[in-house]
């Protein structure tokens, strides 16, 4: 049903007369007129006056509203709604001072501070220009002008409409930096039309607004004052679309010059050209260029540099005389890292000489020369190159090693030495749940420690008071160990019985049945949750046949946190043990004969610790092969899926190993841990790889998809970390799978992610844990899977090769495994990688593996790869073998 | 309260003019006079301008904007200048308070009169830097801070709400710095390599080491005894234009790792730019100067040391015990004092304080070290009990504070959550005052 007036007022707005309604408000009193506030905005709704599309008939209103009916709602809004509310609808400036001028609404001094607040510039000042209502333009003012084109998609007109009022305080757009959400940069980066800010001042221009000098001039100085990259940005780009002519760059000659000392990289790219041009055309002096180019030469951009090198070849084939301070300037650009802006001023260097000062210069550059030109520079300075005291050396790799043993001294679990040190580790718990040897520790220490004696207990009071207030939240995965400690702590020593907050299972819902379970015999005796087997075997032989009371789950925690042993000793011990089915299970791990009643959820505990990386033949037979980490040893390995959806097809990264089916609860620990068992928390990724720690092929199965999925995205994925912990411990083994993950993780883009993995790559590499040969083989692996980031790893290994003196040869040595990729998998980049391995050759000449140097001599390489590559071969060939 | 209200009166722009030779007069402020401190030329202009510059962008900027803050940068503190014996220094504190900066120009770096010793805040505004942009060596630049013949009536006032936080932190970061050692040197070259180097990722929450190398300084994300602990590596950028001028780049570090500076020495003129541990967190009460704090209540040796204060550039702790036939400890305590309340500052590079007064009223400010409060509180009420002297144990209230490893340690949730290494808890404190 559409509208029906119920007031002359209403009336007049639905005719679309503006004039009649402004005359009927004129004769009303003010509070008449508010009196028509609550149905002014009722008829406002009914027009669907803030609908953003003007061209839709809403049944509400009967008709397409018009422009007269808007002016009419506008005009009686105005007057009759109080201002802040008023100052919403868009009335044009001289119609909101005909307005105001005639009906005088209350509030009007605070309207033109309304109007700017929602953006109407115009109406503020002209209502404040007309002394109707205080207001002067502000920096808020002006970002809101900045911002207009975000909500108006009529600015233009606007502008055009309010000429006389916006003309002479449209250019403070350039002086006022605005916000991270109001910029100019920002605006017209997300403007969906060309009417961008940029587009509006070109028609202003023409318009006859601005000058293109004045535009040019308010540009330069924006440009001078290196706001942010991001907003200045803006201000280099409007300089582009100005284009200006060398007449009107003439002129700020001295700023384009002043220009080249930026912070702001593309503000010194905008200078560097603009001098360039200049200079060309003779209307930048020589000795001014001279003096402000050593600026440039000290930039981490190489095209800033190279550019600046090219200015330097016009001064000087302008002015021979000139080329002794030209070289001072290039001997700068020395600084940048990149080989070939060294190679570029080495040849600069040779073409133009040098005097005493610039062989001085040179000399104090040497030390950071890379070694591919350092025999240019050698040559400059007519010195005999270092002599090669060893000529090349063979690649020594760390020799390799098994993991320490979990069970070295240094890694038992210490008790706390009272009860008061008990406490403090409880109260240190509760706020910091990063050292899971800590909980356990803690833990251990509780149990034995109850029950409390009334005066002990008191000792706990600060700590159960914060263990009250502990909150963890099981949807963000926050605080959910420290969470779930507070909880024993209660039950434990204040008798209070919480319930979970939640009804996880995985990884927290294991740690909940074990604060519940309460029980000593699952205990780690060593870091990592590894259990010493001659304690176990002591723990059953002191429970005797009531070991088979404990539950089920509890049993099979404490089989899966043995270290594998093959100790006569120990086994002779557990044989001592009653038949129960613990203790035969706990035999068959330690190297004992099958058990006569075997029990699935024991047997395929004990089968794992009795055969950590292979398969059990006679578990097989026995349960089957169902389940990862069960019968069968799981060997975790990445691969593609080809996922199909209504918008088409894309690869997700998967672990090779799938859930068990049909699903397992935890009893069956060991494949549970596939199915779903992780979450987004390290200290809950921590927990779970200490629940079965001679094996984190679980844990990798779900960070090898979760590396290679968060290789390409911005966000970071704080858990991460875990994984790079547990690879840089010295008893993890560096199966397959962690050498994957190795790998994936190398590529990272979180620096503190990846500062972990290559103190992981470094620590496994020293230690001898890794193969460097199966690190190689795994990167190649995850090239044909695009999961191969040559940049990154180039980056990456650098940082490993100058953490030790022990990694060059480790990184050369991995790089040469490299260049056995497949003549078709060549992955882009490859030359950063080529050029690293170049770098630490020659450096600490190391003689890569003759099978490398044939891979490499057969790869097939163009551009700068090849150019590298031709450069490596040659200097090998050139040097002499080791003596 | 929460902030402190502050008033600008400056009575002109800082700004450089160059018609003729470039001349940079800076505006000084204060409500009665008209603080006219130098008149000079700088010897090295280029670099003198890239030194302001640095001090106004730290000034300006935020590193951690927290989720219910405005968008745009509030202005906080204008920068402050020193003038003392010969040396004139420029300080600024980010808006964030994690970052802590100080220019300071030596005798060697002008010529010129110090024509007035004081502290005073100091207009530097966005032309003013877009105008030392521009400056070159070979054109020289004369300098003044202050200036003839200002008169009342052109003076402006501005106000500025100071939060507490930030004060605090202008405060604190003082007491860090008496408490760093000297981890690392490097050249200017070798530090812009380094800092190039560094993640440019602005969002990192994991700490990392910078450590020794075998081809120089790296980072690691393996905690190191040796190395220097940084969060969030964009704080450093500043410095990059810099540190290729610099003769040597110095890193020091405080014990616990709470704060870090680095140091640029350019021969006559120094940059110091001071760090907190975490962009998100300033610099928090550290625990000598809350324990000089709590000592020095009421003590002779704190006004004796006061009188004392005459705009020197170097405070020598002994030469002033000798002077006033104090212990050295007391005196030593006495400038830790005068940090913490604004009266002194610390040169890390020289090892040594030095007077200046910072210009705001902190006499207003009941609660400028809430632990302290909060430990002079306890004492009130007679809240400690000593159970054991050696070792030490006591009872403060629920919690007890026990002596291990001559340490003493708390069972208070701070003190469980920062393992002593912000400092003292209120309990502690309390503790040592009572013994």
């Amino acid at each position: 049903m559409s509208f029906q007036p119920t007031n002359e007022l209403e009336t007049l707005i639905y005719a679309g007369d503006g004039d009649a309604v402004l005359a009927l408000l004129e004769t009303m009193s003010a509070a008449e007129r508010s009196a028509q506030a609550e149905r002014l905005g009722v008829v406002t709704d009914l027009m669907r006056y803030w609908w953003w599309n003007r061209e839709v008939v809403h049944a509400s209103w009967g008709m397409l509203a018009t422009d007269g009916q808007r002016d009419a709602i506008a005009v009686a809004a105005l007057a009759c709604l109080p201002a802040d509310q008023a100052a919403r609808f868009r009335l044009p400036a001289k119609r909101a001072v005909e307005v105001v001028k005639r009906i005088r609404p209350e509030g009007t001094g605070s309207l033109a501070r309304e109007f700017a607040g929602k953006g109407h510039i115009a109406a503020a000042m002209q209502l404040a220009a007309e002394g109707l209502s205080p207001y002067e333009l502000d920096e808020d003012g002006v970002t809101g002008l900045i911002a207009m084109p975000r909500w108006n998609h009529y600015t233009r007109e606007y502008l055009v409409d309010n000429r006389e009022t916006l003309q002479p305080v449209l250019l403070k757009i350039f002086e006022v930096e605005g916000n991270s959400e109001d910029n100019l940069a920002g605006i017209d980066k997300y403007c969906k039309s060309e009417r961008t800010w940029a587009w509006q001042l070109e028609r202003l221009c023409e318009d006859g607004w601005f000058s293109r000098a004045e535009l040019l001039d308010r540009c330069l100085g924006t440009l001078e004052r290196d706001w942010p990259q991001f907003r200045s940005g803006w201000f280099s780009r409007f300089h582009g679309q100005l284009a200006p002519t060398l007449e009107e760059m003439a002129p700020n000659a001295a700023r384009y010059l002043g220009m080249l000392q930026s912070r702001i990289p593309p503000t010194v790219t905008l200078a560097l050209k603009a001098c360039a041009k200049l200079f060309d055309k003779k209307q930048l002096g020589q000795r001014e260029l001279l003096e402000v180019l050593p600026a440039v030469m000290l930039s981490a951009v190489k095209a800033q540099i190279t550019a600046a090198l090219k200015m330097l070849d016009s001064v000087v084939k302008r002015d021979p005389a000139s080329a002794n301070a030209a070289t001072l300037v290039a001997i700068g650009g020395l600084q940048h890292t990149d080989p070939d802006v060294q190679q570029a001023i080495a040849e600069r260097i040779a073409k133009w000489g040098m005097d005493a000062e610039g062989r001085e210069a040179l000399q104090s550059m040497a030390p950071f020369v890379a070694a591919s030109v350092k025999p240019k520079l050698d040559a400059l300075l007519a010195s005999d190159p270092a002599p090669a005291e060893h000529g090349w050396q063979e690649i020594v790799l760390p020799p390799r090693a098994k993991p320490m043993s979990p069970l070295a001294p240094s890694r038992a679990l210490q008790v706390p030495a009272s009860l008061d040190d008990l406490v403090a580790m409880c109260a240190r718990l509760l706020e910091d749940e990063s050292d899971l040897d800590l909980f356990e520790t803690a833990f251990a220490a509780l149990l034995r420690a109850m029950p409390l004696a009334d005066g002990d207990r008191a000792r706990f009071a600060p700590v159960l008071k914060r263990a009250r207030k502990v909150k963890m939240d099981p949807y963000e995965m926050k605080w959910c160990v420290s969470g779930e400690f507070a909880r024993l702590l209660l039950r434990l020593v204040a008798g209070e019985q919480r319930e979970a907050a939640h009804n996880r299972t995985g990884a927290l819902g294991v740690l909940v049945e074990r604060f519940d379970d309460a029980s000593t015999f699952d205990l780690a005796t060593h870091r990592g949750g590894f259990i010493d087997p001659a304690v176990l075997v002591q723990r059953a032989k002191e429970l005797g046949t009531a070991v088979a009371q404990l539950p089920l789950r509890v049993q099979v925690r404490a089989l899966l946190r043995l270290v594998p042993s093959a100790d006569a000793a120990t086994l002779a011990a557990a044989q001592e043990l009653p038949a129960t089915p613990f203790g035969q299970a706990l035999c068959y791990a330690l190297g004992g004969d099958w058990p006569v009643q075997p029990n699935e959820a024991l047997c395929l505990a004990a089968c794992r610790i009795r055969y950590p990386r292979s398969d059990d033949p006679i578990a097989l037979l026995a349960f089957g092969a169902g389940r990862p980490d069960g019968a069968m040893a799981a060997q975790v390995d990445l691969y593609n899926d080809l996922v199909t959806w209504e918008g088409g097809e894309f690869f997700e990264p998967r672990a090779s190993v799938v859930a068990p089916q049909p699903p397992v609860d935890s009893t069956l620990l060991a494949p549970y841990r596939f199915q779903g068992f992780w979450n987004d928390s390290e200290a809950l990724i921590l927990f779970g790889a200490s629940l079965y720690p001679s094996s984190h092929e679980a844990v990798y199965a779900d960070a090898l998809p979760g590396l290679a999925h968060n290789l390409q995205y911005a966000d970071v994925q704080w858990h991460h970390g875990a994984w790079m912990r547990l690879l840089a411990e010295p008893i993890t083994e560096m199966t397959p799978a962690a050498t994957k993950t190795l790998a994936l993780a190398l590529m990272g883009k979180d620096p503190g992610r990846l500062a972990r993995a290559v103190d992981a790559f470094v620590a496994a590499s020293l230690d001898g844990r890794l193969d460097v040969d199966a690190l190689g083989k795994a990167l190649l692996e995850l090239i044909p899977l695009e999961y191969f980031m040559a940049a990154r790893l180039a980056t990456s290994l650098a940082m490993a090769a100058a953490a030790d003196p022990g990694m060059p040869p480790v990184v050369v040595a991995l790089l040469g495994r490299l260049c056995a990729v497949p003549s078709g998998e060549v992955p882009r980049d490859m030359a950063k990688l080529l050029q690293l391995m170049q770098e630490l050759v020659l450096q600490y000449r190391l003689r890569p593996h003759t099978t490398a140097l044939a891979d490499l001599e057969r790869l097939p390489l163009t551009g700068k790869a090849q150019t590298v590559r031709r450069a490596l071969l040659d200097a090998i060939v050139t040097l002499p073998h080791a003596a | 309260m929460s902030t402190l209200a502050h008033a600008y009166h400056y009575a002109f722009a800082s700004g450089l003019s160059d018609t003729g030779r470039p001349h940079l007069t800076l505006a000084t402020s204060n409500a009665n006079e008209r603080p006219h401190f130098f008149e000079g030329r700088l010897l090295q202009p280029r670099l003198a301008s890239e030194l302001l510059t640095a001090v106004h962008l730290i000034v300006g900027s935020r590193f951690f904007l927290p989720a219910n803050s405005l968008a745009k940068v509030l202005r906080l503190a204008d920068p402050v200048v020193t003038c003392g014996e010969g040396a004139l220094r420029f300080e600024g504190f980010s808006g964030c308070c994690s970052t802590y900066i100080r220019a300071d120009f030596l005798p060697g770096a002008y010529d010129g009169d110090i024509l007035g010793k004081g502290t005073t805040n100091v207009d530097f505004n966005a032309p003013m830097r877009a105008a030392l942009a521009r400056v070159r060596d070979s054109e020289g630049m004369d300098l003044s801070v202050g200036a003839e013949g200002v008169t009342i009536n052109a003076v402006t006032e501005s106000k500025v709400e100071l939060p507490l936080r930030w004060l605090r932190g202008m405060l604190e970061v003082q007491s860090y710095q008496a408490g760093m050692r000297l981890r690392h040197t490097m050249n200017g070259l070798e530090a812009l390599r380094f800092l190039r180097a560094l993640p440019r990722n602005a969002n990192g929450r994991t700490p990392l080491w910078i450590v020794a190398g075998p081809m120089g300084q790296r980072v690691t994300a393996q905690p190191s005894s040796e190395g220097v602990r940084m969060t969030d590596s964009s704080r450093l950028r500043v410095l990059e234009t810099l540190a290729p001028k610099a003769k040597s780049v110095a890193l020091y570090a405080d014990e616990a790792q709470q704060s870090s500076a680095w140091v640029l020495d350019f021969g006559h003129a120094r940059l110091t730019l001071a760090l907190s541990a975490e962009t998100w967190r300033g610099f928090s009460g550290e625990g000598q100067s809350l324990r000089a704090l709590l000592r020095a209540s009421g003590s002779p040796a704190l006004s004796s040391v006061r009188a004392q204060l005459n705009w020197q550039s170097t405070l020598d702790p002994l030469a002033i015990a000798a002077s006033l036939a104090l212990p050295a400890n007391e005196v030593t305590d006495a400038l830790r004092v005068l940090g913490a309340t604004g009266l002194v500052g610390f040169d890390v590079a020289a090892s040594s304080y030095f007077h200046r007064v910072l210009p705001f009223d902190l006499a207003l400010v009941d609660d400028l070290n809430p632990r302290l409060a909060a430990a002079r509180e306890l004492l009130e009420q007679q809240a400690v009990k000593i159970i054991s002297n050696d070792p030490v144990e006591a009872q403060v209230g629920e919690h007890r504070v026990r002596e291990v490893a001559h340490e003493l340690h708390c069972t208070c949730p701070w003190f469980a959550k920062y393992q002593g290494g912000r400092g003292p808890c209120k309990h502690v404190l309390a503790v040592e005052a009572t013994r």
